[in-house]
């Protein structure tokens, strides 16, 4: 334990510390230690030290160690770094003496917060251990709560007693929510110190460790027996806290900085060590909570004829990649909200069977997903010959029976031609399709070009074009079949036409469709 | 007209094996179509002579068409959506004419006569040995004549229906003419009245609602 190893410049900062104004703290015994103004990290770094508290000393159950964190509670939210101390080896045991550290309200019986703390690193030298846990996005206490009986306290459930031991807690505003995205890289190690008088000051070196942009680093070392010490330079200090309790075992240092840019950080402290003694760093790297999300837009193509081109994945009309048939690409640093994405550049013969586009919702730190899918057939037939230059059709008649009927007449084309259509609907309050628009009269012309052998069969032909009705004003219309089946046209003539929604098809009930295939 | 036709045959034929006359065998002489649709016609002598959507097939065929939302002839006659198409074309080996007049909203006579709609629908086809004419697809609906109500469909071709004190009505009026070989010809009237001088017997004019003429000659 080193009990009898003690710098004679050491208590006196001790005993300054040791001007406790937390007498009251009900998670920990009265040996505390003054609560300075908190370290900060700069306005507007994305990651600020909350609150933290500590204690040195013996514990008044010696199979835990425990620390509320009087008198002003954490934000909701924060991260909490848990460093433990402890001196010796209790009960022979080396090794990490904590089966599991958990929080509590600082009620009568304490009852369990329920917060998870999970070990970071555990360092030890012989007569001295430390061991950091970490817990993100803490829950279910009093936001910043002053009232002394809701105070969040966390203790460390020994499975040996020690004698004398410690912990740091300290709470930071900004961090990753969950714990594997927050926690960065982290590092301990240990060594032994002698006299500074000799050898001039020990360092302590946990080890460099890469920080991220915006994240923070968060060091600390411990010396026994307690001495001077030098923190790493441009870091800030969180505590420096020393123990009177027995002999004054040893002391710590912690620190933080946050940094900007990213980059590797290798904290080191200057023990003055007034004679041979050991020492422990660690340094960990919390990562801030992100501000923006992911989005992975997933392709699923089926059928026939996949083709080997991508597609387009479209990000709120502005942003575009290329997308495999089957594949994903990865949109990033996406602000939270809602994002439009559409897929395009779909071959003729697949379609999307998924909606597109769609909206999706993105959430800081999270990645979304979405997936296309998509189906595949055969390609279409290859279009038919077109028809000869003097091939055309007219007609007109009646398509339907009954009230509600289409009268029409055409001219059709390859260079262009007419279409007239007349929608009857007599009865104001029919329910048909035919009528769902009311009766409506179309004058179309034909699309030079359009006219073109139909599938119905070698009589048949097919054009469409563009046209007005008072009714409905501009649409495009689609002649898919008009087929002459012979005279009289009643029954063995047919057509096929959509105008905009409107779809009609059947055989004649009067007039005549005729296909000239060359003019007199 | 059909002997005219079979005269020029005869001499083309002729002129054409005596080598004397450069005559395309795909165009025969004699080959006509012809077509006109009147939506509504009103002729009498205080309205004089007035007609409604008329659409008349040009002498080369191809497609016409006439639209009119309103009609209206005081006392006479009122109808809207009035719609009168024509096609037709002549053809190597077949000649064939479609023509159809339409009205809605029909009331003749200040509702001595009313309609919902109207449609007359002539189509006349010749294909050099056998010349067609036909009215299918023609129809009325809602037919009221001086309180009597009419079933929908077409009525039997030149049914008539006395009009005391106005005259009388033709109804599905139908004129044929041609061969039936070479050439044939349908006019289709649905509703005809002859307005009569009740006094003097003489006639007073006439209102047709949906008059559908085709012809072909081949």
């Amino acid at each position: 334990m080193g009990k009898g190893r003690t710098l004679a410049r050491v208590p006196v900062l001790v005993g300054a510390t040791l001007v406790s104004a937390y007498c009251t703290d009900a998670a920990a015994p009265d040996r505390q230690v003054t609560h300075p103004l908190a370290a900060t990290a700069a306005a507007g770094d994305p990651i600020q030290l909350d609150q933290w508290n500590g204690t040195m000393g013996g514990q008044l159950d010696p199979l835990v160690i425990i620390k509320g964190f009087n008198p002003t509670n954490p934000h909701v939210g924060d991260a909490i770094i848990a460093t433990f101390f402890w001196f010796g080896t209790p009960s022979g045991v080396t090794g990490n003496i904590i089966d599991s550290v958990t929080d509590h309200l600082t009620q009568p019986g304490f009852p369990r917060v329920g917060n998870k703390y999970n070990l970071v690193e555990f360092v030890t030298n012989g007569n001295v251990s430390m061991a950091t846990y970490l817990a993100t996005n803490v829950q279910n206490f009093p936001d910043a709560g002053t009232d002394p009986t809701e105070i969040l306290a966390v203790r460390a459930n020994l499975h040996v007693p020690v004698v004398d031991g410690g912990v740091l807690l300290s709470a930071w505003i900004g961090v990753a929510s969950v714990a594997t995205q927050a926690l960065g890289e982290h590092r301990s190690a240990s060594g032994l110190g002698t006299p500074a008088s000799i050898t001039g000051p020990t360092t302590a070196d946990p080890g460099a460790i890469s920080v991220n942009a915006g994240a923070l680093a968060y060091g600390v070392s411990m010396a026994s027996p307690p001495a001077s010490v030098g923190g790493p330079p441009d870091w800030t200090s969180i505590a420096a806290l020393s123990d009177l309790f027995i002999s004054s075992d040893g002391r710590f240092d912690a620190r933080f900085t946050v940094s900007s840019t990213g980059g590797t950080t290798d904290p080191q402290w200057l023990w003055f060590f007034s004679a041979t003694g050991v020492w422990l760093a660690t340094d960990l790297a919390l990562n801030a909570a992100p501000t923006t999300g992911d989005l992975i837009v997933t392709t699923s193509t089926s059928g026939e004829n996949v083709p080997t081109n991508d597609y387009t994945v479209t990000l709120d009309g502005t942003t575009s990649q290329p997308i495999p048939p089957n594949g994903a690409v990865t949109f990033t640093g996406l602000q939270p909200g809602n994002h439009e994405v559409a897929l395009s550049g779909l071959p003729t013969n697949c379609e999307l069977t998924s909606a597109n586009p769609v909206t999706v919702t993105i959430v800081a730190g999270e990645t979304a997903t979405t997936t296309f899918t998509v189906s595949c057939s055969a390609p279409p037939p290859p279009p038919p010959p077109p028809p000869p230059a003097n091939d055309f059709m007219t007609g007109g008649g009646k398509l339907g029976s009954g009230r509600e009927f289409a009268t029409f007449g055409l001219e059709a084309r390859p260079t262009g031609g007419n279409f007239e259509w007349v929608q009857h609907c007599p009865d104001r309050n029919s329910t048909s399709a035919l009528c769902a628009r009311g009766k409506f009269a179309f004058h179309g012309t034909v699309t030079s070009g359009t006219y073109a052998d139909a599938s119905r069969g070698p009589n048949c032909r097919t054009w469409s074009g563009t046209g007005t009705s008072k009714e409905l004003g501009a649409s495009t219309f689609t002649v898919q079949q008009a087929c002459d089946g012979g005279q009289p046209g009643r029954g063995l003539d047919y057509i096929e036409v959509t105008i905009d929604s409107y779809h009609n098809a059947g055989y004649l009930s009067g007039g005549n469709i005729q296909l000239h295939r060359s003019t007199s | 007209m059909s002997a005219l036709v079979s005269n020029h045959r005869g001499l083309v034929a002729l002129l054409v094996l005596s080598g004397g006359l450069a005559v395309p065998l795909g165009t025969a002489w004699g080959q006509s179509v012809a077509g006109q649709a009147t939506a509504a016609t009103v002729n009498t002598p205080a309205a004089g002579s007035q007609t409604f959507a008329r659409a008349t097939l040009p002498s080369a065929g191809g497609i016409q068409n006439s639209d009119l939302d309103n009609a209206g002839v005081p006392n006479t006659l009122g109808a809207a959506g009035l719609t009168s198409i024509t096609t037709g074309q002549i053809d190597q080996g077949l000649v064939s004419v479609t023509a159809s007049a339409e009205a809605a909203d029909v009331n003749i006579e200040n509702g001595l006569i009313t309609a919902k709609q109207v449609l007359a629908l002539a189509t006349s086809y010749a294909n050099g040995t056998t010349a067609t004419s036909e009215s299918n697809g023609s129809t009325v609906l809602n037919l009221v004549i001086a309180g009597v109500s009419y079933a929908d469909g077409a009525p039997a071709p030149n049914t008539r229906v006395a009009l005391p004190g106005v005259g009388y009505v033709v109804l599905n009026e139908q004129i044929s003419s041609g061969d039936r070989v070479h050439s044939t010809s349908l006019t289709v009237k649905m509703i005809h009245v002859y307005l009569v001088n009740s006094l003097t017997g003489a006639s007073a004019g006439e209102i047709v609602v949906g008059a559908a003429t085709s012809t072909a000659t081949l």
